[in-house]
């Protein structure tokens, strides 16, 4: 079966097969995008350090996923203040305290302390936000989801990992990135295996009704909870709470203030257990660091004016409409000195 | 690296196009080749490409040294020891020296003594089962004068090193390639085409059968058998028979496919073995390249040498099966697996003589043996002793075998494997059943006729045809796949 027909091979024929073949997944691809687009391309740590590469920014954010929450609030701080404060954030996608550590010291520490000529490339830098959540203290060992290849790799930390381990399951999702984003926009490449495309050409065939959405969300929100709940146990791991402490010595030995910014949580998600116990010990635990390292710490796992509509579908990041209001009440509220200029000395 | 995964496609058109640049010119295609195949073992394991480049040269030397004319007896069969004794020296250090030290450990423990040698955790060198054969086929073939001695370095590293079957196989005699290679080659359409078929459908057979089958279905079963019904045991032994269908047979296509891109065939390592109507036959069908190999260089030697071993034809099935078992993995799983293929053979060999009988005493058993019931029977017999010998092959631990074994029949549990448990799982389980049972219907005489009128289609049919295909798996397949379960091997 394998073995094609003699009659039927010559180069032409090959050559108008392939074409043939590729011109339908080209057009499938354009069709298929008309349902299930593309997804959104998210900042990611490479575009943090573009920007950070291209500017002297007073303040440098750095943290998980909902950093890029922070982006409409660059706009905002630039409008404030005329352009006196310049922001620059980066975030990192599905990443725990050792995954900041890590783009910290490897990418971002190189820019920090560039000299040219003798002189700081970027003095300004003043102040840093961590922004974080319980899950950055996380038990890799059961979470499984770090993926630094995909999200902050460069060429040349695949080439060292390869050289050291060979091409591996880890290192691999750097190859895999590279090869996506050759491809941006192709939605098959894009969404190869995820099933929303398949999902997407089912809801055309058999639509799924308004009801059974309300339920699979009821449903998604019920294990949310069970969830955050059973983190109690995982979520509490003694390396990424050392690579936090690290993350702090890094700001404070430059000069830089920290402040620890603890991001909102879907309301629906928090039931009083997992308040009383996971989210409970971790924020004890941002206040006593915040205390015993001088360090401001921003507490707005409860407060912030959002509701469960201003979550996306994954009920922990915020909507695009979301975000700048989420913006503006901060930097009326706890984030107002953002508006301030940064002090000389930096740390206090 | 591995061929099913995204590196081929940054590591494979580099290759073709270097490779092609050079059509007809056998020292640039080879070198090539032997550089693209050390490259490709590298990124397996950085620390190992000494194994493979050592076995290399050392075989080359023997083979040189064997082969020279007027060299004394003595001397050639010395050569040809050193090789069989370095080269199974090197896969019982690599595979099984924790396996015996443990079972020496747990040896002598049974029998009272207080004795615990270590036991090494050696990392496996890629796909040393499969060039290890080869090359012992090479010494042993050049010894007993049936290939011709290779001359040039160049050529014999790039055969073992050939790097669409470094990972799987096929096990590749000497002169099923390195008679290619001896010569520069020139692309052909009917190469490619051929190529690309093969690869496209080891690919479906690989990355969406057998990666289906595993984590949905077989895996969880197996993995907590008590959890399941009796039904769904009987079901994650026949799903692995797919799936380990779908990885190795997917697997030697891909490798095949590739092979072809560059001018190179290689042999065929399945054909359809679940129409085997014996279990004989089935070993002429699955994992052709290893059986023929363990024939020519082990059963055929032992069976028909002049000593003791001379016509124990039952016994040398039983020892050939042990083995074979064996160099699937150090296990007694693996061991137990095999001696029960063994015993299969020698009942089927016993009963083919007691039929010959029957046949001579009345001319109606001829007759009964070429009926459909018959027929019938003996395939359901043949493809239940392959599924139920499975058991052992996946699960090594001999308590564990026996307590799946009893929950084939009795069982409590109750959970549903996650591709039974929602509408879009079970329609991936029918599309993949459906597609086993379409592959196979091509080997009748009306799916034979259909897949002729398919090739004989006009191109922009078959064009649009396979771009469907394609955009089924873009759909269907993730990116990063499973490993290949004959890659442990």
């Amino acid at each position: 079966m394998a073995q094609a027909n003699q009659s039927t091979s010559n180069w032409g024929s090959v050559a108008v097969v392939a074409v043939c073949a590729l011109v339908t997944v080209v057009a499938a691809d354009f069709a298929l995008a008309r349902l299930s687009p593309v997804p959104t391309a998210i900042m990611e740590v490479d575009d943090g350090i573009r920007m950070l590469r291209d500017h002297d920014p007073d303040t440098l954010i750095l943290g998980s996923s909902h950093t890029r929450s922070f982006l409409p609030m660059r706009d905002l701080i630039r409008e404030r203040t005329s352009g006196d404060n310049e922001v620059v954030l980066v975030p990192v996608e599905w990443g725990l305290f050792t995954s900041y550590k890590w783009v910290l010291d490897n990418r971002v520490a190189p820019l920090v302390d560039e000299v040219r000529n003798g002189q700081k490339v970027r003095p300004s830098i003043k102040r840093a936000l961590i922004i974080t959540t319980f899950y950055d203290a996380c038990d890799v060992q059961h979470i499984g989801n770090v993926n630094l290849p995909a999200r902050a790799w460069e060429a040349q930390h695949f080439g060292d990992d390869l050289a050291h381990k060979g091409l591996t399951e880890f290192n691999r999702n750097y190859l895999q990135t590279r090869w996506k984003s050759a491809f941006s926009g192709s939605v098959l490449i894009q969404n190869r295996g995820h099933e929303r495309v398949g999902d997407a050409l089912r809801e055309v065939v058999r639509p799924v009704s308004d009801e059974r959405k309300a339920e699979v969300r009821a449903e998604n929100v019920k294990w949310a909870k069970r969830n955050m709940e059973k983190q109690w146990d995982i979520c509490w791991h003694p390396p990424e709470i050392a690579a936090l402490e690290q993350i702090l010595d890094f700001f404070l030995t430059r000069d830089i203030e920290p402040t620890i910014i603890l991001f909102p949580l879907l309301p629906d998600i928090t039931s009083e257990k997992s308040k009383a116990t996971t989210l409970l010990r971790y924020e004890k635990y941002a206040a006593e660091l915040g205390k015993r390292r001088g360090v401001r710490v921003v507490d707005m796992t409860y407060g912030a004016p959002l509701v469960g509509a201003d979550f996306q579908d994954d009920f922990d990041h915020l909507t695009r409409e979301a975000n700048p209001r989420f913006a503006a009440w901060a930097l009326e509220n706890h984030l107002q000195f953002l508006l301030e200029p940064p002090s000389p000395g930096g740390a206090p | 690296m591995s061929i099913h995964q995204v590196e081929l496609w940054f590591f494979l058109p580099v290759m073709l196009v270097l490779y092609w640049l050079g059509a007809g010119r056998r020292l640039w295609q080879n070198g090539v080749l032997l550089v693209g195949g050390w490259l490709f073992y590298w990124t397996w394991n950085p620390t190992l490409l000494w194994v493979i480049v050592a076995a290399t040269v050392l075989d080359y030397a023997i083979g040189r040294f064997i082969g020279t004319e007027g060299r004394p007896e003595s001397h050639r069969k010395a050569a040809l020891a050193l090789s069989v004794i370095y080269n199974l020296g090197q896969l019982c250090w690599f595979k099984y020296i924790g396996w015996f030290t443990g079972s020496f450990n747990d040896l002598m423990t049974a029998l009272g003594f207080e004795v615990s040698a270590p036991i090494l955790k050696i990392a496996l060198p890629l796909g040393i089962s499969y060039f290890t054969f080869g090359k012992l086929a090479y010494a042993i073939e050049v010894y007993y004068r049936r290939s011709p001695v290779c001359e040039s370095l160049l050529n014999f590293a790039t055969w073992v090193a050939f790097f669409p079957q470094l990972v799987a196989g096929p096990i590749v005699r000497p002169r099923q390639m390195i008679p290619q290679i001896e010569v520069g080659r020139r692309p052909t359409a009917k190469m490619f085409a051929g190529g690309a078929q093969a690869f496209l459908l080891g690919f479906i057979l690989k990355a969406y059968v057998a990666d289906w089958l595993g984590p949905n279905i077989v895996d969880p079963i197996m993995s907590a058998p008590t959890d399941y019904s009796a039904a769904m045991h009987w079901l994650a032994v026949v799903g692995y028979g797919l799936q380990i269908f779908g990885d190795f047979a997917g697997y030697s296509l891909m490798a095949i496919g590739l092979g072809r891109l560059f001018g190179v065939e290689l042999p065929e390592n399945f054909n359809f073995p679940f129409l085997s109507k014996s279990m004989m036959e089935f070993w002429r069908r699955w994992h052709i390249t290893l059986n023929t190999w363990l024939f020519d260089y082990l059963y055929g030697p032992l069976t028909l040498s002049r000593g003791w071993w001379r016509g124990r034809l039952d016994l040398g099935f039983l020892v050939v099966f042990a083995l074979c078992g064996l160099w699937h993995g150090a296990a007694w799983g693996f061991m137990l697996w095999g001696v029960l293929h063994g015993v299969a053979l020698v009942v089927e060999r016993r009963w083919g003589e007691y039929y010959k009988t029957l046949c001579r005493k009345d001319r109606v058993w001829v007759k009964r043996r070429k009926t459909r019931v018959y027929a019938f029977v003996a395939w359901a017999l043949a493809q239940s002793w392959f599924i139920v010998t499975l058991i052992p092959f996946r699960i090594h631990d001999v308590g564990n075998i026996a307590g799946y074994v009893q929950g084939m029949f009795v069982s409590a549990g109750s959970a549903v494997p996650p591709g039974l448990e929602s509408l879009r799982e079970l329609q991936h389980f029918a599309v993949i059943l459906l597609f086993l049972v379409v592959y196979h219907l091509t080997q009748t005489r009306l799916g034979g006729w259909a897949w002729g009128r398919f090739q004989a289609a006009p191109a922009p049919i078959r064009g649009v045809a396979y771009g469907l295909v394609l955009v089924y798996l873009f759909i269907y397949v993730p990116l990063s796949a499973g490993t290949f379960v004959y890659a442990n091997f």
